[in-house]
């Protein structure tokens, strides 16, 4: 691969853009948070984030919000991963590798459908505001 | 402890960003035994005790979580370092700004593996919020610098997945460009 210029990243962002016009584009109000404090770094939220960013790729997903935040404060259960998306309900799942990333795109994202052992129903207690 | 070097100056920039920074620069010098990493923030600093703390594994702000009295950022890193007979420095001044430098030997059993920098450069650049960052990477004689406020430029903006896996592309290349002879 040939060093790549700042104006050929342009013109390759610009082709994209114009392949993702040509057919119906879904994602935009889709939203991935990755816990990304020293916790989830430790416990390979990094691997987590790009397992993400490729089987978005991989499905055409292009559109959707990849954010990064620090600690949610579930160190116990990192990685954590939050997922917000029109018709179904905000949803924090824990001990987010990367098999677990993909299953969450292709269960939670396209099927609509939770993972039901990886999520966090509540913060942890004490961080709770009493 | 962190898997990887990656990790460790990964969770410094999250530092700088969470002091608030506004413009934050990274070095990371690569040379044939040994790796030298350099954080340098604008953010909001520390007073000597607060460094003093910073340090402390169990020594917190307790901004974030008020019930809890750990902080492992910056006791990570030292603790590799010790290990591994590297070098750690850090200056913090209250208002002005921190600035952590570290060198790891490349050739000591114990010293962690480098790691992908283009992903670590990549999740560095896409952290959400609206600052500047600096990363000049240099390996052997050969280097590169990128700033984000050029890419957001080049891209339209870093937050969404085909933005992202694009900036993936364009670092993988500038770090291949490094090592071509």
């Amino acid at each position: 691969m040939a060093k790549m210029t700042l104006e050929e990243l342009k013109k390759l962002r610009e082709t994209k853009k114009r392949e993702l016009e040509k057919r119906e584009t879904a994602g935009k109000d889709i939203e991935i948070i990755v816990g990304m404090a020293t916790c989830g770094i430790a416990a390979g939220a990094k691997n987590t984030l790009s397992a993400f960013l490729n089987e978005l790729e991989a499905q055409n997903l292009s559109n959707v919000l990849v954010r990064q935040t620090g600690c949610m404060g579930y160190c116990y259960a990192e990685p954590t991963v939050e997922i917000r998306m029109p018709g179904m309900p905000n949803i924090i799942y824990g001990k987010v590798d990367p098999e677990t990333a993909v299953k969450i795109v292709r269960k939670h994202i396209l099927g609509k459908a939770l993972i039901n052992d990886h999520i966090l129903d509540k913060p942890a207690a004490d961080i709770i505001k009493k | 402890m962190h898997f990887s070097i990656g990790d460790y100056i990964e969770d410094l920039a999250h530092n700088a960003l969470e002091a608030g920074s506004p413009i934050t620069r990274i070095e990371v010098l690569e040379k044939e035994n040994s790796l030298e990493v350099c954080v340098e923030d604008t953010g909001k600093g520390m007073t000597p005790e607060q460094l003093k703390r910073a340090q402390d594994p169990y020594g917190t702000d307790g901004v974030k979580h008020p019930g809890r009295k750990v902080g492992f950022g910056l006791p990570f890193l030292i603790q590799c370092v010790q290990a591994v007979q590297g070098d750690f420095q850090i200056q913090s001044k209250a208002g002005k700004g921190t600035r952590v430098w570290f060198r790891l030997p490349l050739n000591h059993v114990d010293t962690p593996p480098i790691g992908s920098l283009a992903e670590t450069f990549r999740q560095i650049l896409a952290y959400p919020g609206n600052h500047e960052i600096q990363i000049y990477r240099k390996r052997g004689k050969r280097s590169y610098s990128v700033f984000r406020s050029q890419l957001i430029e080049a891209l339209g903006e870093l937050d969404s997945a085909g933005s992202q896996n694009l900036l993936k592309q364009y670092l993988e290349s500038q770090e291949e460009s490094l090592s071509l002879e």
